[in-house]
This record gives structure tokens, sequence and C-alpha cells, in this order.
């Protein structure tokens, strides 16, 4: 028994042995068929990502050579487009510039008037004077202003100011050929509109029954050349209709007429020196024939023929510097009466017969000398700044043989003024009227007045 | 009569000259110290009646017939006004910021 499990216990061990032996050759055995459907699996997978990898490299062929055309059509598109850019290129950066060009300016104003031994304190309709100006190239302009007023019965009036064409000739010539504001002096050619007017009225002897001409019709040869590098001379040589007799025999009808009524034409105009500063001297000549042929008039009386030389001269001068406006002007004119031919048909043979007709020797003379100091030099206050003292003092004299007549009258006028921009004034005033005959009564004017030049 | 012919006559002959000064402000565009001598000018000259206007109150447009209608009343010569415009073109524009 012994032997038996000794034997037993020797063979346990061997038996243990083979059988762990026979376990791990099975388990070999299974590992083995594994790795052999692990390769073959390996291996399908290699063999995919080779034909993978064949079609992305194809796709990137394909893209390389899509991206080559592209940039092939890229550039023929850049350069179709930059042809393009340059033909546009003068249509965008320019703008067509139409032959006529044109522009609306004028002025307007409106008050109020008191006059001392009067009780008519009244508001002052004022004017309304549009301008136009519509220039063809740099060849021609024409120009035309209207005065368009309510008279003191309430009615409309419109009268032409001047209408003009102005052939632009030269750098230092202009052609005026129409309905012009006469060049005589400087007040009425470029001072008169209220806006630049630095009292509230003209002066005494211009305007209606004046010395100073309003307007002609005819030609006029303008321009301004510079003399030297501080000054610049200007002339204004006029031919026109000229002026007439008027109503009253100390007074003359001067503003352009339509149709002349003889065949004396007026001829005058203004010479002028421009210094740098603003300084500036002009002298002015205007000679013309005076003529009425007489006859019946509206109120019955019957007018004998008359006739005249007209000559009138004058001279002034202006500073505008700065804050100072200062303007001084002298114009005097002499109207002589001229001996009348009468040819008297007698046997085919003409006679003449002298004699003075209707007309009687007038002069008139009128001076006026203005200051005018704009504030805002002295002062930092914007408003202060704006206000404006201006004095004015002037003599206007007519006299018919020697004699003075009643309009004769010397004139002071006072005045302070607020500009609320360059173009738009309120003017305040006062003038003082003293009239050379004692037969006329003396009067006072307080005004106001608000202009506006656009 | 005769006046009237000798003023005909000189406006004629300086019409043939017409053609030279629109040259000669086809070069003057190209001067780049038109705008300075404008701006003198305009100081010197626009005051001399009136209160001076500021660029900005009209158009480059409006400008160049306004300033024209000056050279005809203030008898301003034609290349001063060509001056004038070029500077009031140049300082009537306003910056705007986008």
């Amino acid at each position: 028994m012994n032997r038996k499990w000794k034997q037993k216990i020797l063979y346990a061990p061997l038996v243990t042995g083979l059988m762990f032996m026979s376990i791990n050759v099975a388990q070999s055995q299974e590992s083995g068929v594994d790795v052999k459907g692990k390769i073959t699996e390996l291996e399908k997978r290699i063999s995919g990502l080779e034909l993978l990898k064949q079609e992305l490299q194809s796709l990137k062929k394909s893209l390389e050579e899509k991206e080559q055309a592209l940039a092939v059509k890229e550039e023929k598109l850049d350069t179709e487009i930059k042809s393009i850019k340059s033909l546009r290129k003068p249509v965008s950066v320019k703008e067509a510039r139409p032959s006529t060009s044109w522009h609306i300016a004028g002025y307007a104003d409106v008050g109020f008037e008191a006059i001392s031994g009067e009780e008519k304190d009244t508001f002052v309709a004022g004017k309304f004077n549009p301008s136009f100006h519509f220039q063809f190239k740099d060849w021609i302009m024409f120009e035309s202003e209207l005065e368009i007023a309510t008279s003191e019965d309430g009615k409309t009036n419109v009268a032409l100011e001047y209408s003009q064409l102005n052939f632009l000739l030269h750098d230092n010539a202009t052609l005026v050929v129409g309905k012009f504001l006469s060049p005589i002096g400087q007040f009425q050619e470029r001072l008169h509109p209220s806006w630049i007017n630095r009292a509230v009225n003209m002066p005494a002897g211009f305007g209606h029954g004046g010395v100073q001409p309003t307007s002609d019709v005819g030609v006029m040869l303008r321009g301004g050349i510079s003399a030297t590098d501080d000054f610049t001379f200007t002339y204004s040589l006029a031919v026109g209709n000229g002026p007439r007799f008027g109503h009253d025999e100390d007074e003359l009808e001067l503003e352009g007429f339509g149709r002349d009524n003889d065949s004396n034409k007026s001829f005058g105009g203004r010479l002028a020196l421009v210094h740098k500063s603003s300084l500036e001297f002009g002298f002015s000549y205007l000679n013309a024939g005076l003529n009425d042929e007489g006859g019946l008039k509206p109120d019955g009386d019957i007018e004998p023929p008359k006739k005249a030389d007209y000559r009138l001269w004058g001279a002034d001068i202006a500073y505008k510097k700065g804050p100072w406006d200062i303007r001084a002007e002298y114009l005097n004119a002499k109207s002589s009466p001229v001996a009348i031919e009468e040819a008297r048909h007698v046997e085919e043979e003409p006679a003449e017969e002298e004699g003075h007709g209707g007309a009687e020797p007038v002069s008139w003379t009128t001076w006026y000398a203005q200051v005018a100091y704009r504030l805002s030099d002295i002062t930092d206050n914007p408003t202060l700044g704006k206000f404006e003292p201006v004095v004015r003092y002037g003599e206007f004299k007519v006299k018919v043989d020697d004699a003075l007549t009643s309009s004769s009258e010397k004139r002071w006028n006072v005045g302070l003024n607020y500009w609320a921009a360059p173009t738009i004034v309120i003017k305040t005033g006062i003038e003082r009227r003293n009239y050379f005959l004692v037969s006329r009564a003396d009067e006072t004017r307080f005004q106001l007045q608000m202009a506006y030049g656009f | 009569m005769k006046i009237i012919t000798y003023i005909m006559a000189a406006a004629l002959l300086a019409s043939f000259s017409a053609g030279m000064v629109v040259e000669a402000a086809d070069k003057a565009k190209k001067d780049p110290m038109q705008t300075i001598r404008g701006a003198k000018a305009w100081a010197q000259n626009c005051g001399r009646c009136h209160n001076i206007r500021a660029p900005k109150e009209l158009t480059d447009e409006e400008w160049e017939v306004s300033a024209t209608h000056m050279r005809v009343r203030a008898n301003i010569p034609g290349d001063v006004i060509r001056d004038i415009i070029v500077f009031l073109k140049a300082s009537n524009n306003e910056k705007v910021e986008e």
C-alpha cells in the first residue's frame, strides 16, 4: 500500500505537469489562430489605406490643377478690371461742367421813419432787388437787376435797374452792352445797395433830382490793369443815350432811356488808381447834349424847344481797411443853354436865327464825407464787436442863373449799425437836413432799417 | 459816331486775344501759388466796397459766376479774379468724418 501510495505520490506531479503542458499547448494552438486572423485583418486595412492614399493623391493633383486654373483666371480678371478702371477714371474724377452757369443774388430792405414836424411816422416797405447772373463759359455774362418797391399809394412799382451783356474780351477789358449803372463816381455803381450803404439814405444830391447819373443805355469798355505790384489802374469808358431835361428846370432825368431823342451821345466814365492798402482815388467825367423839341405839354402849356450842353466832373476817394470805412466824393455838373438853329425855308435858302429857347443855365454841386468804424477792433466781446458807428456830412447846391433853389441843403447823418452777419445789417440813424433857403423848413428824420444782401 | 467806331474796333482787337486768355487760364490751374495769391487778392479787393463774404456762403459754381460779376463791376483784372476763384473753391469745403 505504501508502495502504491509512494508511486502515486511520485507520479502525481508528473501527471500534473503533463496536464499543465497539455493546457498550454491547447492555449498556444488557439492564440496562433487569432494572430493569423489579425494579420489578415491588418493586411486588409493596409490595402484599404493604400487605396485611400492613392485617392488622396489624385484629389491633391486635381486640386492643384484647379488652383492653377483659378490663378490664371484671377490674373485675367485683374487685368480686365484694371483696363475697365482706366476707362472709367476720367468720368468718375471730373464732373461734366455745363456751358452756362447762373446765380441769383440781390438785396432787400424794410424800415421805419419818423420826420420832425410831420405826424406821419411810417413803416417803410423798402425794396426788393433781385439780380440775375448768367455766364456762358468764360466769354459772356448776362446780368440784370430789378427794383420792386411799394409806392406811397400802395402800388407796386417795378423798374429795370440794369440789363447788360458783358463780353469778357481780355483779362484787362470787358465790353458792356445794354442798360448799365452809371460808372460816374463810386456811390451809384458800387455803394447804393442798402446792405452796402452805411447810412439809411443816400447822400444829398444822389438819387432822384440829384447830380449823380443813375444809369445809361449804350456801350462801355471797362477793366483793370495791374500797373505795378502796388497799384491797379481801373477804367470805365461809356457812350450812351445820355440824360434829358427834367420836368422842372433845376432837375434832369439822369437814368438810361431806351431810345435817344437826338443823335447826341453822352461820353464819359471814370478812371481810378487802387493801392494795395485798399486806398482808391477816382476821377469821373461826363459830356452830353440835352435836347427838347418843345410843343404842347400834357398840362396844356406850350413848351419852347431847348438845347443845352451838359458837363459833369467828379472826384472820389475811399479807404476800406480793417474796421475803417472812409469815403468822400465830389460831383460838379453844369447845363449850359445852346443857341437853337431854326431853319426857315424861304426860297429854298436856309437862314439861321439864334436864341436860348426855354433853357436856363443850371449848376449842381454835391459832396459828402463819411466815416464808419467797426468796434470789433477795440473789443473782444462778440456782440459789441458787431456794432458800427457812422457819421456822414454832405452838401448839395443847385443854382439856376446863379440863384440857389429850394432843394439845396446841408445834410448830417449820425447812425449806429449792428451787423448780424457780413451781409445782414440793422441800421439806426438820425438825419438832419438844413436847407439853404430860409423859406424851406429844416427837418430831422429818425430812421430804422434792416437790409439783407444775398 | 467816331468814338463808337473806335471802341468797337478796340473791342474786336481785344477779342482776338481772348483765346490766349483762356489758354493762360488753363496754365494757371497748375500754379501751386495760385491759392495763396488768391487769398491775398480776396482780402485786398473783396472788402473795398462791402463786407467780405465767407467762402462757404456759395458753392463752387456760384462763386465762379459771382466772381465774374465782381470782375466787371469792380474792374478787377481777369488773372486776379481767377486766383480769387481758386482760393474760394479751396476754402468752401468742409471736412466730414466718415
